[in-house]
């Protein structure tokens, strides 16, 4: 075991200190780079930051000793997987990648002489300043929604924690033939086919504990990112009837079903829009009328993490305006913001997404304190879903900087195919699991 | 009597142990047996009745199986953590195809994903992505590994050239090049490995290094890697890398 470490330290060590030529600095010390969020984004950054120069000071300020991680996280609801299994340990960028570890909430920056307090009033400098906090839920956006509401009786579960516990708990305990109503969110939001994947994992998992339950998506959009493919999934696994608009492209391939369907769609068009909530009588009232249920999951439309606000780094939009060039904010020199925060055009708001931002910035970094110039950025993003357990789904992108300045797709083909056989499918929810493991390692191990 | 019944005793328990020891290494985690070795014998045969490959086929099981994903485009695996495939062995590639849907081989996460995969083939589409990989010209470095493997310095040429060509006879090291070919081309199961990924062959040794990995039948990589240094692995590890085409030979 140790012998294998030893190897494997001497094999990266050696190779890395190839792939990444050392800094040269004439005598000035190195460079502090602080990290504010812990998250994918943040983690990312510190550990690409560290294997490219491990003589950077980098130090990532994060509330939670413990990462607990939100993609993938709706597989504790099924039951496929359990909040412990959510848990990912700061250990190996702590004592491996030397990633110093401040455990407090970071409060406010100070811009000009380039520092950030937190809330034990701890104040680190810097030199760059890379901010990854995600995103703030805005719990208020449905009329008689809370976070009071959402941490005890309908529960969110967007950032995973407590609440996801709380939901699965609801769920698995839902009384026999009970209405799950899951609200999904705006654009934009975190995790574009999250939603849907939440309903279709819980309308599978129902069909087999309880197989009376209905569930109901209360919808304010029209369409979603992996629609088509995700559909036709649920045409296959469920009966689902696409709506008419979907019917021309599906047609040949759908099949026909004489059961009324478990899981039920409600797009804006047809009333979805969620408007109120009432939960002293389990009501969420849309455009359309009143759903009553048992289980209420709502995904609220979402903004910039708080700490985003707090540092000033927020235009009206309630998202961050950065050079696209850099991730570095536009308000504020020498810092950077990446992933869910940011405005990145049309890269979604995802993990993937995150984690190459934060590769890019490390490296922007690098070669900005070695006097290297970048070169030009490329991007890319997976955003793997599942109709059920074994069928997978994806959307697969690349992305560069056009014309007109804003990031933009470079490539053609997107999804899983229309007319993937059934060992695609199943393999890409074979891919969706490894994707999950090997993607935490890339950031945490 | 007594000294003569003890040994015959003892002989009668040391075989029960042996047979209990024998049948728990059957029992694999699931209590379902564990996929049996193979002879040469029955290695020759599972492989000869494979049906015959199209290579044309293979192209579409390669694109159908979305093996491109780790593997590359045309079989050049695009980072060092996965195995270039292109120029690989008929043999090797049905064999390991074969050897990760029984379970044979199973070292870590990775081949884990490759049994989902390989479950999901048929004999046919086996041999056939087999001849489409054999088809192919040997790899091409991946562009990250291009900037990352320094050229070999004259004396660490002069070490590896050693342990390629002539082996360790103090070491009980067979040269590479004796199974794996002068030019690290490969022959019936012996992979080929000229072109091959640093990462993925340095993980390949550490797994046979740690008895991770030991579907080899002839147990050979098994034995020496055991006696290969970690600094030996890494210098074998570039030579071969350094044994594909170059970047400018690359079609696209």
């Amino acid at each position: 075991m140790n012998s294998r470490r030893q190897f494997l330290l001497a094999s990266a060590t050696a190779l890395g200190a190839v792939a990444f030529p050392a800094i040269a600095r004439a005598g000035q010390a190195s460079a502090r780079i602080v990290i504010v969020g812990g998250g994918v984004g943040g983690a990312t950054a510190a550990k690409y930051l560290k294997l490219a120069d491990p003589s950077l000071r980098v130090t990532v300020i994060e509330k939670n000793p413990v990462y607990i991680r939100p993609y993938g996280s709706s597989e504790v609801l099924n039951a496929h997987v359990t909040m412990q299994d959510l848990r990912v340990s700061y250990d190996a960028l702590r004592h491996k990648h030397g990633v110093a570890f401040v455990f407090d909430a970071a409060k406010s920056l100070d811009p000009v002489n380039k520092t950030v307090t937190t809330a034990s009033g701890k104040v680190l400098g810097y030199d760059k300043l890379i901010v990854s906090p995600g995103i703030k839920l805005r719990y208020d956006s449905l009329p008689g929604y809370s976070e009071q509401l959402a941490d005890s009786q309908v529960p969110s579960g967007w950032i995973a924690g407590a609440q996801t516990a709380l939901l699965a708990k609801q769920l698995q305990s839902m009384r026999d033939g009970g209405t799950f109503v899951l609200a999904a969110p705006p654009n934009p939001y975190r995790c574009p086919p999250g939603p849907y994947e939440r309903a279709a994992l819980m309308t599978e998992w129902f069909s087999k504990h309880n197989p009376r339950a209905k569930v109901i998506i209360a919808d304010p959009k029209d369409s979603f990112v992996t629609d088509e493919t995700a559909l036709l999934g649920w045409n296959r696994l469920y009966g689902f009837q696409p709506p008419a608009e979907y019917r021309t492209k599906l047609a040949a391939k759908l099949q026909p079903s004489t059961q009324p369907c478990a899981l039920e769609w409600i797009q804006a068009k047809a009333g979805g829009t969620p408007q109120r909530l009432d939960a002293k009588t389990m009501t969420l009232h849309t455009a359309g009328g009143a759903i009553k249920a048992d289980v209420i999951n709502i995904i609220p439309a979402m903004v910039a993490g708080q700490i985003a606000f707090d540092f000033g780094l927020t235009n009206d939009s309630g998202f961050c305006p950065v050079h696209r060039a850099t991730f570095e904010s536009t308000l504020h020199k020498d810092v950077y913001v990446i992933g869910d925060s940011s405005i990145a055009d049309v890269m979604p708001k995802s993990g993937f997404s995150a984690n190459t931002q934060a590769k890019w910035v490390a490296r922007v970094i690098t070669d900005g304190l070695a006097g290297r110039d970048p070169g030009t950025p490329v991007w890319e993003n997976t955003c793997y879903a599942l109709a059920g357990k074994d069928y997978g789904l994806f959307v697969a992108d690349v992305f560069k900087i056009k014309d007109d300045g804003k990031i933009g797709r470079i490539n053609k083909a997107r999804y899983l195919p229309l007319d993937a056989t059934p060992a695609q499918i199943r393999l890409s929810a074979v891919y969706q699991q490894a994707w999950i493991q090997a993607f935490t390692q890339d950031i945490f191990a | 009597m007594i000294t003569a019944a003890f040994p015959a005793a003892w002989r009668t328990l040391t075989l029960a142990a042996a047979l209990l020891a024998s049948s728990l290494a059957q029992a694999s985690e699931h209590g379902k047996p564990a996929p049996k070795p193979w002879s040469p014998v029955t290695l020759h045969t599972a492989l000869g009745d494979l049906p015959k490959g199209n290579a044309a086929a293979g192209k579409a099981v390669h694109d159908s199986m979305m093996c491109a994903s780790c593997h590359g485009a045309a079989g050049n695996a695009a980072t060092m953590n996965w195995p270039s495939v292109a120029g690989q062995r008929y043999d090797y590639t049905a064999k390991m195809l074969l050897d990760y849907r029984s379970g044979l081989r199973s070292e870590d996460e990775r081949a884990g994903l490759m049994t989902s995969i390989a479950r999901l083939m048929t004999p046919q589409q086996i041999a056939d992505v087999s001849a489409y990989y054999a088809s192919l010209p040997k790899p091409v470095a991946p562009q990250a590994q291009a900037a990352l493997a320094a050229p070999l310095t004259a004396v660490e040429y002069k070490r590896v050239e050693q342990l390629v060509r002539k082996g360790d006879a103090n070491r009980l090291i067979t040269a590479c090049a004796s199974c794996h070919g002068l030019h690290g081309e490969g022959k019936g199961t012996t992979p080929a490995i000229a072109g091959q990924t640093t990462d993925y062959f340095i993980r390949t040794m550490r797994l046979y290094h740690n008895g991770e990995r030991q579907n080899d039948v002839y147990k050979g990589m098994s034995q020496f890697s055991q006696r290969l240094s970690d600094a030996d692995t890494l210098l074998i590890a570039r030579y071969y890398a350094s044994q594909g085409q170059s970047q400018t030979a690359k079609a696209d």
